[in-house]
């Protein structure tokens, strides 16, 4: 792996840690700066208000030249995530550009809480619901709120009996 | 994990400030041959903004389009950062000693009321006013020798042992006992001299004529005495003989060095002409050529031919990048054919030596495995964001963050075409 990217990984990091943005955190993995954990907080007024959602980051020696990979570990309910984790994120795509860094990232995706784009889902139910039904897409949106408080035991218990299709983004 | 040179390691605001706005936004370390894209303006470091080029056909901070002819030498913030990487350590040194002493003086105002002239009335100095104190304090510092070349250490900051007036003097004598040359017009500036310096940056003993090429380096590789010629190309052969690689370090320019390799061998001068790229090369569209094109293309630059056509495209077109970037410095700064050829093969061997890809298959996990660690990205996070937002908190930082994304612009589009359903 590149040093060049091993190097603008440690800067990202000290970047976020000296200047993190609010309801922001991550930091790489104790054993592997390629791979990073991350947590955004739901932002205030939005249903996604206190909800602490875990992220991975996943890097290849490309960056900053090629997006990392980024998916959410917490279940979530919203239009432009799919039910595996993954994001419909136009940066971390077409739109990325090598300026950007984990904190421009993590800052996007917390903004795509609150603004999701209905116009290309990934999770058809959420994207409906936030059309059509306001007041039951908040509703799923504060169970997944929850359910991020959830030790991951608990989680387990939860997606056991998770039979009856509350869940929008489980697998 | 290793450390690596950050505006964050400044304490100051202004001097992170400055330090960010002379890093290239992509790469983000000090620029290395930076060029301007004429249209928008903005700067970047040349490999970073090649390579990108490669990808996109727009400005990485502004998307205007753009393409290599748009590409100008930026040989004004090119000295500037030559300038500021022999300055960065001692301003560091400077700013840290500055800020010590700053913070054992609020102490001692704060236990011992010193009845200094300089302050106020000290029995009734809390927390807040002495931080007030301290910023009137720099501001004037920094307002008053700004005509000076000098950057003078907290005069007047009131120090249980040293009195005042001294500490610059002591911090001036300090500095030209440890770095005699570090005041620009000290230095020779023949980059041929035999002279031995201090690196800068780490320290290290190494030739004059080699000190770009070692810094640019990262100060991995230390200068060897200038008997030797630092960048001797039979060393290089010796070492590694086994190697086509290796072979070919030796080798002088390819075709478009000027007159043939003489300088081949010992005694080669650095600055000789025909070390050191002076022509542009062209891209080539690989696709319409036959194999033995592509290798003739990779001989003509006197590169190897291992591997497979696939190896030969990505080698001639990673050397192109480098090729024509060390073209965007200055005489002094460029690297050798040698140089640009062992460049080329560091890169390779890095892409060769991949990782297994740390994926991560099972979510629930990976989830409670590192269930410690994001408890505590939950706490680190809660304290966040209840700090007010630092909008102020450092100027030269949000010089970068104004082209991140999301918090400037509310209507991040969510992309529609390629999604991967």
């Amino acid at each position: 792996m590149s040093t060049n990217c091993k190097r603008r990984l440690m800067r990202d990091f000290k970047r976020l840690s000296t200047d993190p943005p609010g309801g922001i955190s991550g930091s790489p993995s104790p054993n592997n700066i390629m791979v990073w954990n991350a947590l955004i907080i739901g932002p205030a007024d939005t249903p996604f208000e206190d909800g602490t959602f875990k992220l991975l980051l996943t890097f290849d020696d490309s960056y900053p030249n090629k997006p990392p990979t980024v998916k959410f570990l917490s279940r979530m309910f919203h239009p432009n995530v799919y039910a595996n984790g993954e994001l419909c994120l136009d940066i971390l795509q077409n739109r990325w550009s090598p300026t950007y860094d984990v904190a421009a990232i993590l800052t996007s995706i917390q903004s795509l809480l609150h603004d999701p784009n209905p116009n290309s889902p990934a999770n058809a139910e959420a994207a409906q619901l936030y059309r059509e039904n306001m007041k039951e897409y908040v509703r799923r949106v504060k169970a997944t709120v929850e359910d991020s408080w959830l030790d991951p035991e608990e989680m387990d218990a939860v997606m056991a009996e998770d039979g009856d299709g509350d869940g929008g983004g489980a697998a | 994990m290793m450390d690596v040179p950050d505006p964050s390691d400044f304490p100051t605001p202004d001097l992170r400030a400055l330090d960010a706005s002379l890093r290239c936004t992509i790469c983000g370390e000090l620029y290395d041959g930076p060029v301007m894209l004429t249209g928008c303006g903005h700067c970047f470091c040349s490999v970073c903004v090649r390579q990108h080029i490669q990808r996109e056909s727009d400005c990485p901070s502004c998307r205007m389009k753009t393409s290599e002819v748009a590409f100008r030498p930026n040989s004004v913030l090119e000295e500037v950062v030559g300038a500021w990487k022999e300055a960065r350590k001692h301003v560091l040194d400077m700013a840290r000693v500055e800020q010590t002493l700053a913070a054992r003086s609020h102490a001692s105002v704060a236990l011992q009321t010193i009845p200094e002239s300089s302050n106020p009335p000290s029995a009734s100095v809390t927390p807040s006013s002495a931080r007030s104190l301290k910023r009137k304090r720099r501001n004037v510092d920094y307002v008053s020798d700004s005509e000076s070349s000098e950057v003078v250490l907290v005069d007047g900051s009131p120090t249980p042992k040293k009195r005042p007036g001294k500490v610059s003097k002591v911090s001036r004598a300090n500095r030209g006992s440890e770095q005699p040359s570090s005041d620009p017009e000290e230095i020779p500036l023949d980059p041929n001299s035999n002279e031995i310096i201090d690196c800068p940056m780490c320290g290290k003993r190494v030739p004059l004529r080699s000190i770009n090429p070692h810094i640019d380096s990262g100060c991995k590789d230390v200068g060897r005495p200038p008997s030797k010629i630092s960048l001797s190309p039979t060393k290089a052969r010796n070492n590694n003989a086994k190697t086509q690689w290796s072979s070919l370090f030796g080798a002088g320019g390819g075709s478009s060095g000027g007159p043939d390799s003489k300088g081949k061998g010992k005694g080669k001068d650095r600055s000789s002409p025909s070390e050191i790229p002076t022509e542009r090369l062209a891209n080539a569209s690989y696709d319409v050529l036959k194999d033995k094109q592509i290798k003739q293309l990779l001989a003509e630059q006197n590169l190897p031919t291992t591997g497979d056509r696939k190896a030969w495209i990505r080698r001639h077109k990673h050397y192109l990048i480098i090729h024509n970037a060390t073209l965007d410095k200055a005489m002094k700064n460029r690297s050798t054919f040698a140089e640009l050829r062992q460049e080329l093969k560091h890169w390779e061997d890095e892409k060769a030596k991949k990782p297994a890809s740390a994926g991560v298959s099972d979510v629930v996990e990976y989830t409670k495995a590192n269930d410690g660690e994001f408890k505590r990205l939950v706490q680190e996070a809660r304290r966040n964001t209840k700090k007010p937002p630092p909008k102020d908190a450092s100027p030269g930082i949000s010089g970068q963050s104004e082209k991140t994304p999301s918090p400037v612009a509310p209507d991040i589009p969510v992309k529609s075409e390629d999604m991967e359903t």
